[in-house]
């Protein structure tokens, strides 16, 4: 086996074409958690920096959490398939709708506290990029 | 393929920063195959998770 590299762009590419199948589920499920964990040490590291405030932060970690909880059960869920069928297709579809909703208004109002255009714009950067893995993942799941 | 690229375009322009690289396992035969895709998720989620819950303890909200 050799280490390669792919980027979450072409990952995204390929997650969202073509009908729901597991390996498209996994590799958005591997994407997401990138993106969520790159979110999550983005903002740790600017609240320690003192560009954003902590209650702001704390806004934001605990919709990063909701994330991965969501993550961790659809990675043990998907673990068990062979292939998804109807059934587990509505149950990962249940798991990812409110995750998607929370970030959705993350992005849409939770950034309003913060005066500085462009901590605001890295910060809404890192969380755009994970509901974008959110709708492909969601684009794969049919919904 | 029309949103998908709506997507890449998106993550493209808001966060560039993101766009990261994910290191995977490839097997000689050139594939990566489901399990490794997921184990290389719970990793990312516990570690992420781990971090995530010792960040909130150390910043406990504080009510006046």
């Amino acid at each position: 086996m050799k280490r390669c590299m792919i980027s979450l762009p072409l990952l995204l590419l390929l997650i969202s074409c073509g009908p729901a199948d597991l390996q498209k589920t996994a590799q958005g499920l591997n994407a997401l958690s990138v993106a969520t964990f790159t979110a999550q040490t983005t903002i740790i590291q600017m609240e320690k920096d003192k560009v954003i405030d902590t209650d702001t932060t704390r806004d934001i970690m605990l919709v990063i959490q909701k994330c991965f909880l969501a993550q961790k059960q659809a990675i043990s869920i998907t673990r068990t398939l062979t292939k998804i069928d109807k059934p587990t297709q509505q149950q990962l579809i249940l798991i990812m709708k409110p995750v998607t909703q929370s970030i959705k208004e993350l992005v849409e109002n939770g950034t309003a506290g913060i005066k500085n255009p462009e901590t605001k714009e890295k910060v809404l950067g890192v969380l755009v990029a994970v509901q974008s893995v959110l709708t492909a993942i969601n684009i794969a799941l049919g919904v | 393929m029309g949103l998908a690229l709506v997507i890449l375009n998106l993550l493209n322009t808001a966060a560039p920063g993101i766009a990261s690289l994910v290191t995977l396992v490839r097997n000689k035969d050139g594939t990566i195959t489901v399990l490794q895709y997921l184990d290389a998720a719970d990793a990312a989620t516990d570690q992420g998770l781990k971090e995530n819950m010792d960040w909130l303890a150390a910043h406990p909200k504080v009510i006046t």
